[in-house]
Parts: C-alpha cells; structure tokens; sequence
C-alpha cells in the first residue's frame, strides 16, 4: 500500500458557509485554465486563481497559528483530490504538515492492516480540515473586522500571514 | 469737426432719455463688461449707418434685419398699446466754419396688446445750421444728405477712424500685404502718378511705333526687315509674357515670404510647443510602459505567494516537527535492522563454520543415520556412543540442512512500508525548508522593485505635470494650440521652400528677360543696319524724349510712394513710441518692408533691422493701432488730425494696463477729438485718477455707465436702464 498515494486520493471539505469567502478571492471559474488572465483576475481583486490554493492557504495559516476547528456544519463541500493539486511540492508540503501535527506514529501505522491505515487516512483528512476550517475562520474574522483590510492592498495575504 | 453731443432714448439698453455731451482731447466712457459700452458704440454706428453689432453673429446688421431689438425692452415693456420709439442724434460741430449738423435715425414699432408691429426702415433725418446760432434746417435732399454723412465720416477713411477692439486685427491685417497699399491708394493722390504712368508708358510706346515704322520705310531691304520685324514682335510678345510670369512669381514670393515672416513670430513658440509635445508623448510611453511593469509585478506579486512559494512564509517549523517523528521513525527502523542483521550474521558464522567440515549431504542422510544408530563411524571405522563428542558430530551432519534450510530474517517484520512515502516527505520539506529562509528577503525585494517602479511613475507624472504646464503656459502666452503650432513648424517650412523656389524663379525669368532684351537690342540694331539715308533728327529726339518721360513717371511715382511709405513708417514709429513709452519690455521699431511685388508690410525690428521676435501680443496690437493712426495723422501736415473723431469701442483691452495711459497720451495728442469706450478705468482707480490728471493727456468728458441690473441677472430685461453719470 502506498500512504502517500492513498492521502492525495481523498478530497478535503470544507464548510459550505465559506463560499462567499472563497468566491470573493478566488477566480472559481475560468481560472488558469479558463478565460480569466492572470492580470483581470489581480485587478478583480482575486487573489487566488483555484479554490485549492486558498484551501492551501487557509491550511498553512491554521498550521501556522496552531488554530484548528472542527467543521460543525452539516452542509461541506467537496472540491477537487490533493493529486490534483499545484505547486504539488506545495501539497506535499501541506500533507508533511497535518503528518507532523497527526497523532500517527509512523511506526505504529506500518503495523497496521490496510483498513487500519485507511481509517488513519480518514482522520487526516478531518485533521487537514480542521486547520483549513482554522485558517477561513480567521480570514473571515479579519475581513469582518476591517474589510478594508483586503482593499487597496496588494499585500493583503502575505500582511496577513505575518499577523498570525 | 468736433461730436458735441449724442441723445439717445430708448435705445437698447439706454432706456428712457439720456445724453451725453462731448468736448476737444479724450471723451473717456467707463464701464465694466455688459454695462453697455458696446450699445452706446452702436448709437453713434447706427445713426451713421443703419447698422448695429449683433455679436452673436459678429457682424453689422441693418436695423430690417435687428427691428425691434434695437428698442428698449423697459420701454416695450412699459407701453402695452401704442407707438414706441427708439432714437438716437449726434450733434456734430465743424468749428472752423461755425456750422452745425444734426444726425438723428429713429425706429419705432406699434405695440397690441403686448405684440410688436414691426417695420422694416428707420428713419433718418438730418438738420443743418450754417452757423451755430441760427435756427436748424432739415436737409430734405437725399444727396445732399449723402455728401453730409459723407463729410463727417469719409466711407475710405471710416475703419480706420471707428472701430471696435476686436477689428483692429482685420483692419491692418498682417495676412493682406495688400493692407498698406489700399490703406496709401485712399489716403493718397498716388493714384495720379499711376495714371500719369499709364499716359507716359503709351506716349513713349506710339513714339517708339513712329520710329519703328520710319526705320522700316527707310530701309533698304525691306524682306529682310519685314523678318527683323516679325522676329521683333516675337521677341516683344515672349518678353510681355516673360513680365507676366515675373510678376506672378514675384506675388508669389512676396505671398510666401510674407507668410514665413508672419510665422517667424510665432515660430519659438510653435517650436518650443511641438517639441514639449514631443517629449509628452515620450513621457506618456515611458508611463504607459512603467504601468505595464507594474501591473505585470503586482499582478505576479500574488503568483508568487505559489511560485516562490511566499505562502510557507513562517511554517519551517512543521518541517522540525515531521523531522523529529520522521527521525524517530528512522531510529526505529535503523536498530532493527542492526538487529536483524546481528542474528544473521550469528547465523553465518555457524553456517560458515559446518561448511568448513563437509559439504552438506555428504555422506547422505541415511548414511549418517545409520552411523548413528550403529553408534560407529563409518568414515573412520571407529566407536561413537551415543551422546558422545563423537556421535553428536555425526548428529550436526543430519541438523545442519534444517538450520541452513531456516528463513533468514531479511526484512522488517511489519504489515506496511510506508519508508519511501516519509522520506520523500522529508526531502520535499527540506528543499522546501531551504527557500522558506529566503522568502523574507524575495519579498522584501519584490516590493522595493514596485517601489522603484511606483517611484519611476511618480517621476515620470511630475514631469508630465511639468510637461503640461509649460505647455498650458506657451499656449496661453503665445495664443497657440497644440495643432496650431504642428501647422505653424509645418507651414513654415513649407513657406521657406516656397520662398527657395520662387527667388530661384524670379532669378530664372530675370534672367530671360535680359537674354530676350539683348536679342530684341540685336535686332532693333539689324534693323538700324538697313536703313539708307537719314532718320529725321525730330523723330529721334521725340522718341527719346517720350521714353525719358516713361522713365521719369515711373521713378517719379515710385518716390512719392517711397516717401509715403517714409512718412508714413516715420508716423507710425511716433505713435508706437508714444504709447509704448509706459513699458519697459522691448518694443523695436516699425518698420514698412518691401515686398518683392512693391506692397509693404508692417514689422517689428530690433536695432539692428532684423525682425523682433517674440514680440508679446499688445506690442503687435500697438503696432496695428499705431498703423491706423498714422495713416489718418500722415495725411496731415502737423501729423495732428483734426477733422475727424476718432471713436473706438475698448481698444484697450487688447493690451495691457501698462500700455493704457501711453495709447491715451497717443490718441489726445493725435487726434483733436476722440470718444473712447474702456473698462480699464472701472476698477482701476488709479488709473482713472492718471487719466484724468495726467498732464500731458488732453482729457475732454470722463463718464460712468451703470446698468440697472448687473448682466448676471439679466434673466429679463424689462427693467433695464443705464444711467450716465458725468466724472468731471
């Protein structure tokens, strides 16, 4: 059984009441992909060109501060598996993170039988949205508290990596 | 003849009755903008003339065109049913002779029930006293009335005796070089000398025709001559149109140098526009090309957080903590496998050591079982008892294939490998941890380019600023638009080249008409060749005579021209000077130039000769008001005239304050009697005092026109009057 292989096949989820948030930065459709250049896509004020650099982002941050939160609501959406991610230096990367903060002890986990691996899988995953659901929350504190913030500041996300 | 007053009722915006009376020297009205300057310039105009100022239009319309506009509204207004009239007249005095005539133009309209009826003609009346104190008669004979107005106000002189501010530019048009001519030909009686070179030039022809035919009777080889004759008229006709050809290049080139001299004024400026526009326009690339920078880095600026992996910013520290597990991971595994491999190597040495003694099944199995049970080697042939040394040797024979045949513990004994998946973990986070040290810096760098970039536009925005108002400045000072001056560097050249080309022809058919001269002297001399006997001696003098007549008309008319142009250039210099005087910026002179097809225009030259460039805008008004001047005051002997009033419509405020006292000093010496209508003195107080205490300024009336209602809130005009209030 290959771990690394079985992690990237699962999509995380995140709480559906974000995706105001996401759409207000993130070009949803048309991305790099699509119709939107890189430069109409800056000027709309889309910081993001794919959600699942935001969730990475959201992820990082949450990391990054230590903050996660369990998804209460019942209402998820599921959007595209870690394999499909890019940079996937920069998935890895995120993966290596929720590895780290996992209770997993990877000695332990090569003992296991493969539904016992899958069932850690599972729990990070839910580990992996607990600290995405971390980081949206304390973008949408932010931008409750001063909305401008995002405004008229090309910096915005990198400022607010520093103030975490 | 002196204007000793002007009643006007009803007029526009002079409701009710008004008048004004007038005396010798400078008759000053002062009023601000729309205070009715213009209207009261309109009085005087539409008796004259039949024709007010529709500024609208900007031109002189007669009274069937205006109708009941020229009317006071107030007045309209205040008849409801019945007749209202508008009417305006000018007493004018021609003291010398004591008489007295009285101008007066009325128009009324009828009025029902608020309508107007309107008419189509003013009246027009005018009273005579052949001397002041008797009574006024009316000159009923419409000739007679023609041949007063006439005197009063000559039609050839009147543009340059009445006008407004604005015509001054049209009336010495820089553009014409035909101005001063047509200006000379009215004022002059050159107009004789022209005829009487007209008259020379066809005397001196038919004596020349005598000659000819006597030369042609005379001769004695008459075929010959008959072809010398054919050859002449040749010759004569090709040089007729040789002159025609001259003098069409000539206006050509006089057109063309013209026109290049009047740009040459204009052409710092235009210059100096067209390059600022230049370089506003390499300004507006370079910023065009900064912003495209700019946005290029802003909008890369978010790429970045991705591509130069900026978002790791400050998550080294996961790296550490999978590291620790990942090692401990590793420790684990490691200790293992150095036990695994310390029971096999246990394990290989036992083997190695059976394999020293024999080769595995040798002897064969059943062999060495039955040693075993004999308890006897078989080899050797000798006693093994059981348990024995001996017999548990033997008893190694038969386990060694079972201990060799023991799996050896190669690998870790767990379900899953997930080892490549950690460790490639480990190595993608530590290739990663060695950017996220520089991320800080990358950053920092980032921005101090956008910074550079923003700073680069800032720069670049300031000198556009800059750009800008040297260009709004050049515009405003020189009167130019930016497409005005493109056209004026580009026509410029054009002209220049037009003048090469021109100069080259003239050049050309001078030199045509010398060469058809020669032949034509040729031939008149083969003619002279053929004569037999003698040409009468009275013939030859009359033909002399009439040529040196021809000759004398020509340069007799071309000095009295030269000398009018003299005196007038004398004249006007005088006048320049005088009104100049109250400025210290260069003035230069005027100077009349020649033109290559004889007319003259006026220019400004420094010391030197050469033209003054950059002259400012009131100098070159001056100029044109000191033309106008001069060709009235040169007609006079003491260069002062005194037979006619000059009346102008706010001359002054073409130029500046600076030049207003001067131009008034000017016009109160030149003139016997002016009536000036001028803003300049409303606010200006001080001015208004130097008017009217200055000594050398003959002041006559010094009025103040109000209106009843300021121009802003002149929504309707069916109160508006204007009161005339006399300063001295």
């Amino acid at each position: 059984m290959e771990l690394l292989k079985k992690i990237k096949d699962r999509a995380p989820e995140y709480d559906s009441s974000y995706e105001e948030l996401i759409t207000k930065f993130t070009v949803v459709q048309g991305g790099r992909a699509g119709t939107a250049s890189e430069g109409t896509s800056w000027e709309q004020g889309k910081y993001f060109t794919t959600k699942y650099e935001i969730y990475m982002y959201a992820t990082l941050l949450g990391l990054r501060c230590n903050y996660r939160l369990p998804i209460k609501a019942i209402n998820k959406s599921k959007f595209i598996e870690l394999k499909f991610w890019q940079p996937a230096d920069l998935a890895e990367y995120v993966i290596m993170g929720i590895l780290a903060k996992s209770e997993i002890d990877f000695n332990e986990i090569e003992k296991k039988d493969d539904k016992e691996v899958e069932k850690d899988i599972l729990n990070l995953k839910k580990l992996m949205e607990e600290y995405a659901n971390g980081g949206f929350d304390k973008l949408r504190a932010k931008l409750e508290s001063s909305p401008s913030f995002f405004e008229n500041n090309d910096n915005c996300f990198i400022d607010f990596l520093d103030e975490n | 003849m002196i204007i000793e007053k002007i009643d006007i009722e009803n007029f526009m915006c002079y409701a009710g009755q008004n008048s004004m009376e007038f005396t010798e020297g400078i008759n000053v009205i002062i009023g601000d903008n729309g205070y009715g300057k213009s209207k009261l310039y309109d009085a005087f105009y539409w008796v004259m003339y039949d024709q007010v100022f529709v500024p609208e239009k900007k031109e002189f319309q007669n009274t069937k065109s205006v109708k009941s506009k020229i009317i006071s509204d107030k007045a309209k207004a205040e008849i409801k049913d019945g007749r209202v009239t508008a009417s305006v007249s000018i007493t004018f005095h021609n003291i010398e002779k004591d008489n007295v005539f009285i101008l007066e133009r009325k128009y009324s309209v009828t009025l029902r029930d608020g309508l107007a009826i309107e008419s189509n003609d003013s009246e027009f009346t005018v009273m005579k006293k052949d001397l002041s104190y008797l009574n006024a008669k009316m000159v009923n004979d419409e000739e007679e009335k023609r041949r007063i107005v006439h005197s009063i106000l000559p039609p050839q002189i009147k543009d340059y005796l009445w006008f407004q501010g604005e015509q001054v530019e049209s009336i010495i048009d820089f553009n014409k070089q035909d101005t001063l001519t047509k200006a000379i030909n009215v004022l002059s009686s050159i107009k004789r000398y022209d005829e009487l070179k007209e008259i020379a030039s066809s005397a001196a022809k038919s004596g020349n025709s005598e000659y000819d035919r006597e030369v042609k009777r005379l001769s004695k080889d008459l075929d010959k001559s008959e072809e010398l004759e054919k050859q002449k008229k040749q010759v004569e006709g090709k040089i007729e149109d040789i002159i025609i050809d001259e003098k069409e290049a000539k206006e050509n080139l006089s057109r063309a140098e013209e026109k290049a001299e009047n740009l040459l004024s204009k052409l710092s400026d235009a210059t100096k526009i067209t390059e600022f526009k230049q370089r506003k326009k390499s300004v507006l690339e370079q910023i065009k090309t900064l912003n495209e920078t700019l946005n290029e880095e802003q909008t890369s600026f978010h790429r970045k957080m991705f591509r130069n992996k900026w978002v790791l910013k400050g998550t080294g520290f996961l790296h550490e903590e999978f590291s620790t597990k990942f090692s401990t991971y590793e420790s684990f595994k490691l200790k293992k496998a150095a036990d695994l491999k310390a029971k096999n190597d246990i394990e290989s040495e036992i083997q190695k050591k059976l394999q020293t003694r024999l080769p595995i099944d040798v002897p064969e199995p059943i062999y060495v079982q039955k040693m075993l049970e004999e308890e006897k080697c078989l080899v050797c042939d000798r006693e093994a008892k059981k348990d024995s040394d001996a017999w548990n040797k033997i008893k190694e024979l038969i386990d060694r294939p079972k201990i060799s045949s023991n799996p050896k513990t190669t690998e870790l004994s767990t379900l899953q490998n997930f080892s490549d998946d950690f460790k490639r973990l480990y190595q993608n986070g530590l290739s990663l941890t060695h950017r996220i040290s520089d991320i800080d810096q990358d950053i920092t760098e980032t921005l101090k380019k956008i910074n550079d970039i923003n700073g680069k536009i800032r720069l670049a925005n300031n000198e556009m600023k800059k750009v800008d108002e040297d260009i709004q400045k050049l515009v405003s000072d020189s009167s130019q638009t930016l497409e005005d001056a493109e056209s004026i560097v580009a026509e410029f050249s054009i002209q220049n080249k037009y003048v090469k080309d021109f100069t080259e022809k003239v050049n050309k058919i001078t030199q045509q008409i010398e060469h058809s001269k020669k032949t034509l002297n040729s031939i008149n001399d083969q003619l002279k060749d053929l004569v037999t006997g003698e040409i009468p001696k009275w013939l030859i003098e009359k033909k002399q005579v009439l040529n040196d007549f021809e000759e004398i008309a020509v340069s007799t008319r071309d000095r009295v021209f030269s000398n009018l142009i003299a005196q007038l250039e004398k004249e006007a210099n005088n006048h320049y000077t005088a009104m100049t005087s109250g400025n210290k910026s260069t003035r230069g002179q005027i100077k009349l130039r020649k033109l290559p097809n004889g007319n003259f225009m006026p220019e400004i030259t420094d010391s030197t000769g050469n033209p003054l460039l950059g002259s400012n805008t009131s100098n070159l008004i001056l100029v044109k008001l000191a033309a106008i001047m001069a060709i009235i005051s040169a007609k006079s002997n003491d260069g002062i005239v005194s037979f006619y009033s000059l009346i102008t419509d706010a001359p002054t405020s073409v130029f500046g304050e600076d030049y207003t006292i001067g131009f008034c000093k000017t016009v109160s010496k030149v003139y016997r009697q002016s009536i000036i209508m001028s803003k300049e003195f409303y606010k200006n107080h001080a001015l208004r005092t130097e008017l009217m205490t200055n000594s050398e300024i003959k002041i006559g009336k010094v009025y103040l026109i109000t209106p009843s209602i300021p121009e802003t809130e002149r929504a309707d005009r069916k109160n508006l009057s204007t009161s005339i209030e006399l300063l001295n």
